[in-house]
């Protein structure tokens, strides 16, 4: 007899990768999505909804050939969702105080905090499927095939997106340093 | 990648690694995701209802009148499958009466009928489309199907799933289940036809022998009863045949 989720004790184990997933991959997923939402509390907001979502579909998530796909799947939807609705405060707008939250950490440039707050507020300015796919091409580094199947659009619709989206950010005020000065930073333990 | 994406990537890898993350709330989005599953159950649970009423009013308007001949929705060919159903037990807790349920889904004639039989168990039932081997329902053409349901004061909820077992091979397959309010367990289980009695030891030593009982369309027998909480990493509930 196969294991029920959730309200029955054989799930225990079920239950425990879940947690452990959440764990891993919750740092990831809350900057994918300050990315997409521009705002610390709809990211943590964003990744929480999506989470419940997935532990909701953990049989079918656990089982998939890539768990984190299926998860970032859910959070696009689940952003694009929102968005449709109409949520507008999720987005922070270039004028509004919020921005103004991202102030420099002990030893920060105040250049790139000042460089932080124009990206954000630029991403803010793109249309939601732009700032999509920009946000999995560029940020995640998926390929196009795998920001298409995350964004369920066609690679065409990713490549002219993410052209123009990082178009209009290149022209965005404040995005004009060379890439020279971060080649320090990491990647999520990749190098870049 | 052009240097002007490199760039872009650049700053957004400066952005978001910018912000301090705190730790998951891993509690919290556990319970969001029960809580958002629970809803889900009732929901589907009603529009279910809702699929029931209207098909017994399509089924009660288009039955024939009596002696004409013709034939009634229900006996077309391609009316929607249906489980047999019947409670097993029942009881109180918290001061809420309970009872488990079970739906028994015949075992498929041919190969259409299994696809079709397992796409109403998926909108009947909680959906799990790695189910009997997948949406054209390949497992049903061996074996019939029982779903277990819990009931407590209004609230419903999934217990457990499967094959019915064969006959004759004296096994008897259980899980646990936890009460939707409190913290009392059940134990629930499915013995394979020719199976006259079970045992269960409980954790603390304790055996109890809960009732078989069966439902129509299958000589499998269930039972539920209630059973103290077993201990983290249990395993399943030991509950064995007792001849």
């Amino acid at each position: 007899m196969r294991d029920t989720a959730g309200e029955t004790a054989g799930a225990g184990r079920d239950s425990t990768d879940f947690q452990a997933f959440v764990v891993g991959r919750w740092s990831r997923l809350m900057r994918t999505a300050y990315l997409l939402t521009g705002d610390q509390y709809a990211a943590e907001d964003l990744v929480q909804s999506c989470l419940e979502r997935a532990f909701v579909a953990w049989r079918r998530v656990s089982v998939a050939q890539d768990p984190d796909a299926y998860v970032r799947r859910i959070m696009i939807n689940t952003h694009a969702r929102r968005y449709r609705k109409g949520l507008k405060e999720y987005l922070s707008r270039s004028d509004e105080p919020a921005l103004g939250r991202d102030l420099p950490q002990r030893g920060d440039d105040m250049a790139q905090a000042v460089e932080r707050s124009d990206l954000v507020a630029a991403l803010a300015q793109l249309p939601f499927r732009q700032r999509e796919a920009v946000v999995l091409r560029y940020w995640e580094d998926l390929s196009e095939t795998q920001t298409a199947a995350a964004m369920g659009c066609s690679v065409g619709t990713v490549k002219s997106n993410a052209a123009r989206g990082i178009t209009r950010l290149r022209s965005a005020v404040g995005l004009s340093r060379t890439s020279t000065d971060t080649t320090h930073l990491t990647h999520e333990g990749r190098t870049r | 990648m052009t240097p002007s994406e490199t760039d872009v990537s650049e700053l957004l890898a400066d952005t978001a690694l910018g912000i301090q993350t705190k730790h998951a709330p891993v509690e919290a989005i556990v319970a969001g995701g029960r809580r958002r599953r629970n809803r889900r159950r009732v929901t589907g649970a009603a529009a279910v209802a809702l699929a029931a009423a209207c098909t017994g009013g399509i089924l009660t308007s288009a039955l024939p009148d009596e002696g004409s001949g013709t034939a009634s929705v229900a006996a077309a060919p391609h009316a929607l499958p249906r489980p047999r159903t019947a409670v097993i037990a029942t009881g109180v807790v918290d001061g809420k009466p309970w009872t488990v349920s079970i739906d028994v889904w015949q075992r498929a004639a041919d190969t259409n009928e299994a696809a079709r039989q397992w796409k109403a168990m998926e909108k009947a039932e909680f959906p799990d489309p790695q189910r009997a081997g997948g949406p054209e329902g390949t497992q049903l053409l061996h074996a019939g199907w029982f779903f277990a349901n819990l009931k407590v004061g209004m609230r419903r909820s999934f217990v457990d799933d499967g094959a019915l077992p064969e006959a004759g091979n004296g096994k008897v397959e259980t899980s646990w289940g936890k009460f939707n309010s409190g913290p009392n367990w059940f134990a629930f289980g499915v013995a394979a036809p020719g199976v006259h009695s079970v045992t269960c030891t409980w954790d603390d030593g304790r055996k109890a022998t809960p009732q078989l009982r069966t439902v129509a369309g299958t000589d499998s027998q269930f039972f539920a009863i209630e059973a103290p909480a077993p201990q983290p990493n249990a395993g399943l509930p030991r509950c064995t045949a007792g001849d």
